[in-house]
């Protein structure tokens, strides 16, 4: 399947860069409530990212710091305030809670999907048969979405975004529910995206897999921190766009830097 | 039509079908209501204002008529409401994967058009049970725009207010909209309801049920409010599935 050449159809704009395919920078974002006498959240705060082509890149903070809500301002789902998201190429985008039809079976989503991305009857046939077979759900093709279990119903919802083979991923965490095979599958999946050049992006609380990433952001009051994996002192105290420090950051650098090795992130393998 | 209109609206109309409670519904309301009122009413004849002329009609007859429009307000408000209901979240991850705006609207449009069509067939199967009207078709027509009306309304509702404010809306509004304020039996209701969804619709549908005039002012004030609100529906249901 040409990559490539299903850019446009996912919306993506030119990029600057040819091996940057989504970048943000400087992003804000603030919920405002309408109501009288309820507070705005500000989530982001200049935030800024890039996920280059063949990346793997993990988003990590802990429940409520805007995980989700920088997920779908990089997807384009929701609005962002303040600063500039760029994206080049065709998305795929695994939401936290699957948005499917309920009442579709496995293979009608499949369908439906592969029609919105463009393609045709054999190539959504093609997709159907490699995704079912690597994540294992191919006897619940003809379930509805509404009878399957949480964890086959979080391979359909990364199946659908998997489909058409973006050029951007962008996960919130899409292992949810997945027994251990399908854990390990999900990353052998990963891995073989990467090798295409596929940059994908993941929200993850699972600490122990960090290694498997080639950069970390970690998303504290509303400020991004990267992390080069493979340098522990990498993690910057600064955030990406500006000069606001966090403490937490700062104690977290003391922890790698003492050889932990694993961070101590608050709400680990829960949900956000 | 396009290949993603028509697979959404293939996909739309499973959906529906299966929905065992809505489908019930379908067929046991109509039913329930019309059916119910015209056994229950008094076996006389009632005067009535039809498009300022007072008539005398059988009560049983105007129970037929009557109930007709409310049940399929009723009904295609809930259909209006559910359909975003079960789509609204998805509905932008489709957006995102390729659809565009128009792609999408038309492609609820036409879902929501075809359950409005079957609510209205199954009302005036049954009021047809118990009266046969004086312009048949005008009488289906009106009563489809009824359906239209309402069904687009429990679009927006169901975007705006979410499933339990939804559903009392949708069952509360036509109570008050068609049963109370349009009713012939009823005098000197307040000008300012004029202006709800179904003055319009229902005056032409009561035309085409006791008289053999057809009021064109009335099936025109109907199809334009239901064009306006296709119009705000359109915007709403935009809006709450925009993608950059």
């Amino acid at each position: 399947m040409d990559i490539a050449s299903k850019g446009d159809d996912a919306g993506g704009t030119a990029n600057s860069s040819g091996d940057t395919v989504v970048s943000a920078n400087s992003v804000e974002k603030t919920y405002d409530s309408v109501l009288p006498f309820t507070r705005s959240v500000e989530v982001l705060d200049g935030a800024t990212l890039h996920v280059e082509r063949g990346q793997v890149v993990g988003i990590m903070g802990e429940n409520g710091s805007g995980k989700s809500t920088l997920m779908g301002i990089l997807a384009g789902v929701l609005d962002h305030d303040a600063g500039e998201v760029e994206r080049a190429g065709s998305i795929g985008w695994c939401p936290q809670e699957p948005r499917l039809y309920d009442r579709l079976t496995v293979d009608e989503t499949f369908q439906l999907f592969g029609t919105a991305y463009g393609m045709s009857d054999d190539e959504i046939v093609e997709a159907r048969a490699w995704l079912t077979e690597v994540l294992d759900f191919e006897r619940f093709r003809d379930r509805q979405i509404r009878h399957l279990s949480g964890g086959n119903r979080q391979k359909v919802n990364l199946s659908v975004a998997l489909m058409h083979e973006p050029d951007l991923l962008l996960l919130d965490e899409p292992y949810t529910g997945f027994d251990w095979e399908t854990f390990l599958a999900f990353w052998d999946l990963t891995e073989e995206l990467r090798t295409r050049g596929v940059g994908v992006a993941i929200i993850s609380h699972i600490i122990n897999e960090r290694d498997r990433f080639d950069v970390v952001y970690e998303l504290h009051e509303g400020h991004l921190h990267r992390q080069e994996i493979g340098d522990d002192d990498g993690l910057s105290s600064e955030p990406t766009d500006d000069d606001v420090a966090c403490e937490r950051t700062a104690s977290f650098i003391d922890e790698a830097g003492a050889g932990s090795g694993q961070r101590a992130t608050a709400g680990q393998e829960e949900s956000e | 039509m396009n290949r993603r209109i028509t697979t959404a609206v293939r996909m739309g109309v499973r959906e529906f079908r299966r929905t065992p409670v809505l489908l019930a519904l379908l067929v046991f309301l109509p039913a329930y209501i019309i059916g119910a009122f015209v056994l229950l009413v008094p076996d006389v004849d009632v005067p009535a204002t039809i498009d300022g002329t007072r008539l005398t009609v059988p009560m049983t007859d105007f129970a037929a008529a009557f109930m007709t429009p409310v049940t399929v307000a009723i009904l295609s408000g809930i259909v209006g409401l559910f359909l975003v209901q079960t789509s609204q979240a998805a509905d932008d991850r489709l957006r995102l994967a390729g659809y565009t705006a128009t792609d999408l609207v038309v492609s609820r449009v036409g879902t929501l058009g075809l359950g409005i069509v079957v609510v209205t067939m199954a009302s005036v199967v049954v009021a047809v049970f118990a009266f046969t009207p004086e312009s048949t078709v005008p009488f289906v027509a009106a009563t489809l725009l009824v359906g239209l009306t309402y069904g687009i309304l429990g679009v927006v509702v169901g975007i705006v207010l979410g499933r339990l404010g939804g559903v009392y809306v949708m069952l509360f509004s036509p109570m008050v909209d068609v049963l109370l304020f349009q009713n012939p039996l009823a005098t000197d209701a307040p000008e300012w309801t004029t202006l709800l969804p179904s003055h319009y619709a229902t005056n032409a549908l009561f035309d085409a049920a006791f008289t053999s005039s057809i009021d064109a002012w009335d099936f025109g004030g109907a199809v334009a409010y239901t064009v306006g609100l296709l119009v705000i529906g359109v915007l709403v249901f935009y809006q709450a599935t925009d993608v950059e």
